[in-house]
């Protein structure tokens, strides 16, 4: 199946060469022949918005391919980012199983490959299959998890280079030791940054280049060094 | 409601509530009853969480920076709470750690027995899912009620 965004797309998940740990990606085979059934495969553009915040839960997506901003409104009306939802994951899900509205909107960060299922149709392969029951506990927990993160990150009084330091020490957990530091590639702008830890953009790039300036780190286009990952975790209080 | 404002804790009625007995006696069967003296440690924050703890009799002081499993500070939870579930189900690290109060009626669940159990019991499975997913719209509701962060 051919897209115009430059992708492959697979329609079984069954046989998808992009079939990874993700929460129904390892469903057993007759569950995950009975969720080929319901699903509907589609590619996106960077920049399609799946769903929006407030709308009513049509049904869930899973993301196979690709990067999702999954944002949220303040209550003094700014734009928060929730997570970066990865290849695997589900979103929409609690609002689908609760049948409350979307509390986020999902926006596509890069051409995405995306499975939709219609919230019924959904619900009643829950019902008839335990396991992805199970599968689907499990992701509502470590989305929980986030949730519970994200309220301790920005509920309790951290300065905003206590904030960007966590945040970096938590995107270098995918880095690379290298003889420099901790190599890891920042793929959000700064405003994006001081969306996910409240902060304004201007705050994002003084702290940042406060913190070149101590040699905690270095940049080089969206390539990042943590040099002195001690002083930085000095500076998230870890 | 704990310190942070947040609504807590997942109640092991909730849990249970209008379920057949025999998923119930099935549950039992997994579930070590113990009695804890007196300032027994449960768990403690950003250990691996390998099982998740039902309150029957008793009461456990949690204290760490979670809602969930503890607060911001500490928390008391009496019996009739479960702590620990979502980071066991997650295989996630606990975000506080647990000490009794006093001498305590602990049930444990081992995550992976607890797993299986859920594999075998879908009506079960499926009362977690609603749980859940009521606890993480809460979660969320919070956050964005949370005050405006002040730049510093």
């Amino acid at each position: 199946m051919h897209s115009p965004y430059g992708m492959e797309l697979s329609g079984s998940c069954e046989t998808c060469p992009l079939r990874g740990e993700g929460f129904f990606c390892n469903l057993q085979k007759s569950s995950l022949k009975s969720f080929d059934d319901i699903k509907f495969t589609s590619g996106y553009p960077g920049g399609a918005v799946l769903f929006v915040e407030g709308e009513g839960p049509r049904g869930i997506y899973v993301l196979c391919r690709g990067r999702v901003k999954l944002t949220m409104t303040s209550a003094d009306g700014k734009t928060m980012i929730l997570r970066i939802v990865k290849p695997g994951e589900v979103l929409g899900l609690h609002a689908v199983v609760s049948g409350k509205a979307y509390q986020a909107t999902a926006e596509t960060m890069e051409p995405c490959q995306v499975n939709f299922v219609r919230r019924d149709e959904f619900l009643r392969f829950l019902a008839q299959n335990s396991e992805a029951s199970v599968h689907a506990a499990q992701q509502l927990s470590g989305d929980y998890q986030t949730a519970c993160d994200q309220i301790r990150s920005l509920g309790l009084t951290h300065s905003a280079s206590e904030k960007l330091a966590r945040f970096l020490l938590e995107t270098s957990a995918q880095g690379q030791a290298t003889k420099q530091g901790i190599r890891v590639r920042l793929t959000m702008t700064h405003e994006e940054i001081g969306q996910t830890i409240g902060a304004s953009r201007e705050t994002v790039t003084r702290t940042l280049s406060d913190f070149r300036e101590k040699h905690l780190l270095v940049r080089n286009g969206s390539m990042l060094v943590i040099q002195n990952r001690a002083a930085l975790e000095s500076f998230a209080g870890v | 409601m704990n310190p942070l404002g947040v609504p807590v804790h997942m109640l092991h009625e909730d849990l249970f509530k209008g379920l057949p007995e025999s998923t119930i006696q099935d549950f039992a069967a997994i579930e070590s009853r113990l009695f804890y003296p007196s300032g027994t440690a449960l768990f403690t924050a950003d250990e691996t969480a390998s099982a998740f703890f039902i309150i029957h009799r008793g009461s456990v002081g949690v204290s760490g920076l979670d809602w969930q499993e503890g607060l911001a500070g500490s928390a008391t939870s009496p019996a009739g709470e479960v702590l620990g579930l979502s980071a066991a189900l997650a295989g996630d690290s606990y975000r506080a750690s647990a000490r009794t109060l006093e001498s305590s009626e602990i049930g444990l669940v081992d995550r992976s027995e607890f797993l299986e159990f859920l594999n075998t019991h879908s009506e079960f499975a499926l009362r977690l899912v609603a749980l859940l997913s009521e606890g993480l719209t809460s979660a969320l509701d919070h956050l964005r009620a949370l005050p405006p962060a002040v730049e510093a």
